[in-house]
């Protein structure tokens, strides 16, 4: 009987393992065309029916791609722009998520769930008062304004207060009872405990800074400030399509993060959990 | 985990410094700033053709030639590229942060209403005037002013494919003008099985919001789009009517157009024609180039406008001469640079400068490499060594009409629209439609006032 039912297990996990196996076979083919494509001759792509394998792989398009413009310096840019950013993110969202779960005061939740209310306005609307407030500074066309309306966001303070709520108190306690201030206790006890949680925050302010389109494209105007994705995006003529440079464009622009993603694979997968079960 | 942590600490704080620094080096690249009394134009442009790949390296050229006559000014391209130019330049016009001088031609009514743009009327000479082309004027022409500087135009032209003609041994038009009866029978004798059984329509014309490639049938008998003043709705009159009857014929009566005519997008449609089932299409002069392409045996990407599977030989013609006597085709094919109002009068001179410099009948021949047209009568045949876009110079060029220069002519287009897709479909009389059509777009007009 047992037997049997540890055949029946096995034989469920094996088709369960069989039909998420052909849906990762079929989510990294267009990954897979991304890489291919950017390694077949300029003259070739639009071949029917289409080349599988790039024969012979060629690195012309990336070639014409670092001809096309300055690419370096819009990779420098688009690093820049998401570490900084990142990094901000991650301080300031964890301590104003350390202050909401552990910190009383007056108005707390009441001015917790007004920041979190802001989440329903759409980026839209507020484009064009930040981009008049950036004029007024006297940002336009400068990294600054990119990064500036970046260096704090309100999933980020949510996600650490929640997982912040999680921390014994009893270790903030006996931290206070030794002395400890304030910092002392986010830096020392609260930052260490909530480092999968940073490091899910820090994943995904990273690549949302990283590809982001909008707001680079509309506060930068010199060709040596722009973002990688804004960058590409200028390489495109009106009715014809450059595959080849495209794709190679894509495919720099891809690595990073998913070099960024395989190294961080397990906070990756833990953020999509974080706060499905406690402790 | 624990173990780890110290190390990821340390490591953090190297990155972290080096991130600082390097974000420092990078944001100090700040903007600079003109010490002396030059002049700095900021030119935002959408790209031109390419040049060993650069797309931007006719505006470069152009930037390069007018600094070395104009010592005093210096001119800031800023790179727009098409899919993100719209957003990029209203965000900026709602800031009232905008260019000096743009490229542009859709919105001139729109931003002359707002009272951002500069007209040219001053810098215009009477020579100037009569060297342009009327329409090219008229498209930048905004309650009596001129907002732009026309830089090309372009048209649409009827495409026939030369290989369905010859296999059902008809001639296309003498000199590439038809009338309207002439242009039917020649679809019926195009419209058959061909041996394979696949069905062969005669013509085809997409009718979509913002696409005008059955207006020149539509508006073949005289119909007028707008009222003189603008201020109503045109086109409910018998001859807007007896146009619209004509494109219903085309699909219900003669059977010479796909059913598809009431509803395909561009591509589908334009895909017909080059798998040869579309005798006849209606469609822009920039295709031109790409036919010739096939035919050489090129396999370049063309987004939008599908390739031919099959290279064939074409002709172009003009649209069929109606009861107007002379062909139309309308068309949002005027393109040029706006200038944008500025406080400081010197700029918006060196401005209109730069504007009338890369617009002259010189610059002008670089046209060339769009495929588009001059807006100049004085540029003369740009295309003396390419018959077809020669014969689109001196025929359809003179055909062209541009859709009324008026900020709600668009919401107008995309209300009135369905309605001959309705009637296309066989849904509505051309009757029912046109007066549907004109209480839609009536009412639209008169919330603008």
């Amino acid at each position: 009987m047992k037997a049997y039912r540890d055949w029946r297990g096995l034989g469920a996990r094996g088709i369960a393992l069989a039909i998420l196996t052909a849906y990762a076979f079929l989510a990294l083919v267009p990954l897979y065309w991304l890489f291919a494509t950017s390694l077949i001759a300029q003259n070739a792509v639009l071949k029917f029916p289409p080349a599988l394998f790039p024969n012979p792989p060629t690195l012309e398009n990336y070639a014409r791609l670092l001809k096309a413009g300055p690419i370096g310096r819009w990779l420098l840019n688009s690093s820049v722009v998401a570490a900084t950013v990142t990094f901000f993110t991650v301080l300031f969202d964890s301590m104003a998520g350390y202050g909401f779960a552990k910190k009383r005061f007056p108005g707390r939740d009441q001015i917790f769930w007004t920041i979190i209310a802001m989440m329903i306005i759409p980026g839209q609307v507020t484009l064009v008062p930040i981009f008049i407030v950036m004029s007024r500074l006297g940002l336009l066309n400068t990294l600054y304004a990119v990064v500036l309306p970046a260096l704090a966001d309100v999933f980020g303070v949510f996600l650490m207060r929640q997982f912040i709520l999680t921390i014994p108190s009893e270790l903030e306690d006996a931290a206070r009872i030794d002395g400890a201030g304030a910092f002392t206790i986010y830096s020392r006890i609260i930052v260490p405990l909530a480092a999968p949680a940073l490091a899910v925050l820090a994943i995904f302010t990273f690549m949302g800074n990283w590809n982001n389109f909008l707001w680079p494209l509309i506060v930068l105007n010199d060709t040596n400030k722009l973002t990688l994705p804004v960058g590409l995006a200028t390489l495109q003529q009106e009715n014809t399509v450059d595959y080849g440079l495209q794709m190679a464009g894509a495919a720099l622009a891809a690595v990073p993060m998913i070099a960024l993603f395989l190294s961080l694979q397990r906070y990756f997968i833990k953020g999509l959990t974080l706060g499905g079960v406690k402790g | 985990m624990k173990h780890l942590l110290p190390k990821v600490a340390s490591l953090g704080r190297v990155v972290g410094a080096a991130m600082l620094l390097a974000a420092v080096l990078a944001l100090t690249g700040g903007t600079s700033q003109a010490a002396d009394k030059q002049i700095t134009l900021s030119w935002w442009s959408t790209p031109a053709w390419p040049v060993n790949g650069d797309v931007y390296y006719w505006q470069k050229s152009m930037i390069q030639a007018f600094e070395e006559t104009h010592p005093n000014v210096k001119i800031k391209l800023t790179q727009l590229d098409w899919a993100s130019a719209t957003t990029k330049l209203d965000t900026a016009i709602m800031a009232r942060q905008f260019p000096d001088i743009a490229t542009g031609g859709a919105k001139v009514a729109t931003w002359a209403k707002y009272g951002i743009l500069e007209p040219i009327d001053p810098y215009l000479t009477p020579q100037d005037r009569a060297d342009y082309y009327p329409v090219a004027l008229k498209k930048f022409t905004y309650q009596g002013k001129i907002y732009g500087w026309p830089w090309f135009t372009t048209t649409y032209v009827i495409y026939l494919n030369l290989d369905i003609f010859k296999e059902r041994g008809i001639e296309p038009p003498k000199d590439g003008n038809w009338t309207w009866d002439e242009f039917v029978e020649t679809a019926k004798k195009l419209t058959f099985k061909d041996k394979n059984g696949q069905q062969v329509y005669g013509f085809g014309a997409i009718m979509q919001p913002f696409y005008y490639q059955a207006f020149g049938v539509l508006l073949s008998d005289g119909g007028q789009l707008l009222s003189p003043d603008e201020v109503r709705f045109g086109l409910n009159t018998a001859e807007g009517v007896s146009g619209l009857q004509k494109l219903v014929d085309l699909v219900q009566k003669h059977k010479v157009s796909p059913l598809a005519m009431g509803s395909a997008q561009d591509a589908d449609m334009t895909k017909m024609f080059t798998d040869g089932h579309l005798a006849m299409l209606a469609q822009g002069t920039f295709y031109i180039r790409q036919l010739e392409k096939a035919l050489e045996g090129q396999t370049e990407g063309f987004q939008g406008t599908p390739q031919a599977t099959k290279p064939f030989p074409f002709a172009v013609a003009n649209y069929p001469i109606g009861k107007l006597g002379r062909p139309i085709s309308l068309h949002e094919g005027v393109g040029g640079f706006v200038v944008f109002k500025h406080d400081d009068k010197d700029r918006v001179k060196a401005a209109m400068e730069f504007g009338r410099f890369l617009t002259s009948p010189e610059n002008q021949k670089a046209l060339t490499n769009y495929g588009t047209f001059p807006s100049r009568r004085s540029v003369g045949d740009i295309y003396t060594d390419d018959p077809y876009l020669s014969w689109a110079l001196r025929n359809a060029v003179p055909t062209l009409d541009v859709p009324p220069v008026t900020p709600s002519w668009l919401e107008v287009d995309k209300a009135i629209v369905p309605y001959f897709q309705l009637a296309i479909l066989g849904k509505q009389s051309a009757e029912e439609a046109m007066a549907n059509a004109a209480r839609a777009a009536d009412a639209i007009l008169k919330a603008s006032r």
